[in-house]
């Protein structure tokens, strides 16, 4: 059982690290700015650990210490490498890994308040949590999501009419 | 909404796979958090503190020698005059950014929601770098004219006999015309290609979650 608070912050990390590893895949890139915000964002959270309350979840706790740090983080290697990417999606693969490819391109290439919107969406939080999260109204996040989610449906469609 | 994709998938399912292929096999080394944990934060914020704690400390290192050269000099009141002055502007300087270092230090906890805490954020880096210029605008150029007459002082000149030298008054002229301009323009230039940036990016970010676009 692990006593010392390095020690049970260690084993919190150990079983949420998939939060951890999200957002530096959908914030950064290049091997730079990713090693730079993993050690940020592991940084920031044992900073903050201190102010976490038992009875919260620490996966919540977890991504808005995450999700706080990629927005405030410098980055190195601007987006463009990731908007070149994207721009080729019409010529990924018409198959299954094609498309959880697609997916990841479309949502690293939206803005970065949209692509922590619709994370946080698709990691299962309920509208009035995101809000919690982020600090918007729940109203202006179920207006926001329908917009995000219809232009990634709509991008998606258009690279499947044109294969 | 299932099925939203129109060929038999929806959005949330293909996350799940997406996120589980791509996320799912990454491990972090224990030993890798525990140096990270050791590391120096590299976010703005963090920064501008550090550099206005520096800045703090030159100013207390000023007060210290000040205070020495006074009480090496007690016997010539003009050095001590015109010291007390130095003094008195650089104690003020030391507290205004102290109280500016306080507030910075007092900031939410990166636990707080996104919004509160990019605000926060925005109005501690620009607050910060407010500070900066009031250093380069006011301390810097006080420093030429201040230095001619210190260093009169100090060798018996009585503060008035430095003021009534035209040379002097030139010479202090002159470098405060050249220095005050200059110190704006190269601490606006460095400040803005060092944050420029990141200030424009929260700046979109907080409108982007205030207002539907």
């Amino acid at each position: 059982m692990p006593s010392t608070p390095s020690d049970i912050f260690l084993s919190q990390i150990g079983a949420h690290e998939g939060i951890i590893h999200k957002v530096v895949g959908l914030y950064a890139d290049g091997k730079e700015d990713r090693e730079d915000l993993y050690q940020e964002i592991l940084l920031q959270s044992w900073r903050s650990f201190a102010s976490f309350k038992a009875q919260a979840q620490f996966s919540t706790w977890l991504y808005r210490v995450a999700l706080n740090t990629a927005l405030n983080f410098r980055r190195k290697v601007r987006k463009t490498e990731t908007l070149a990417a994207t721009q080729n999606l019409s010529d990924t693969e018409s198959s299954d890994r094609g498309d959880k490819e697609m997916l990841y391109l479309i949502v690293k290439s939206l803005d970065e308040v949209d692509r922590m919107l619709i994370t946080l969406h698709f990691e299962g939080y309920k509208n009035g949590e995101i809000a919690e999260i982020t600090g918007m109204t729940t109203n202006y996040v179920n207006v926001k999501l329908h917009r995000i989610k219809t232009n990634i449906i709509q991008r998606f469609k258009a690279v499947h009419n044109e294969r | 909404m299932k099925d939203e994709l129109g060929n038999g998938q929806d959005l949330q399912s293909l996350w799940t796979q997406m996120a589980a292929e791509k996320f799912g096999s990454q491990k972090l080394k224990k030993q890798n958090i525990m140096e990270a944990l050791k590391q120096k934060s590299t976010l703005d914020i963090d920064k501008l503190k550090k550099g206005l704690g520096i800045k703090i400390l030159w100013c207390c290192g000023f007060l210290v020698g000040f205070v020495v050269l006074m009480l090496l000099n007690l016997e010539n009141i003009e050095f001590l005059k015109v010291m007390a002055v130095a003094t008195s502007l650089y104690l003020l300087a030391a507290v205004i950014m102290y109280l500016e270092y306080k507030k910075m230090k007092s900031m939410p906890g990166m636990d707080d929601n996104v919004l509160e805490l990019m605000k926060h954020n925005l109005k501690a880096i620009t607050s910060a770098l407010k500070m900066e210029r009031i250093w380069g605008f006011f301390v810097m150029p006080l420093a030429v004219p201040g230095g001619i007459l210190i260093s009169n002082t100090l060798k018996g000149n009585s503060i008035m006999e430095t003021l009534q030298d035209r040379q002097q008054l030139m010479v202090a002229l002159v470098a405060m015309i050249v220095v005050v301009p200059l110190m704006g323009l190269i601490t606006e230039k460095m400040n803005n290609s060092a944050f420029g940036t990141q200030i424009k990016s929260l700046k979109e970010n907080i409108i982007k979650m205030e207002t539907l676009g």
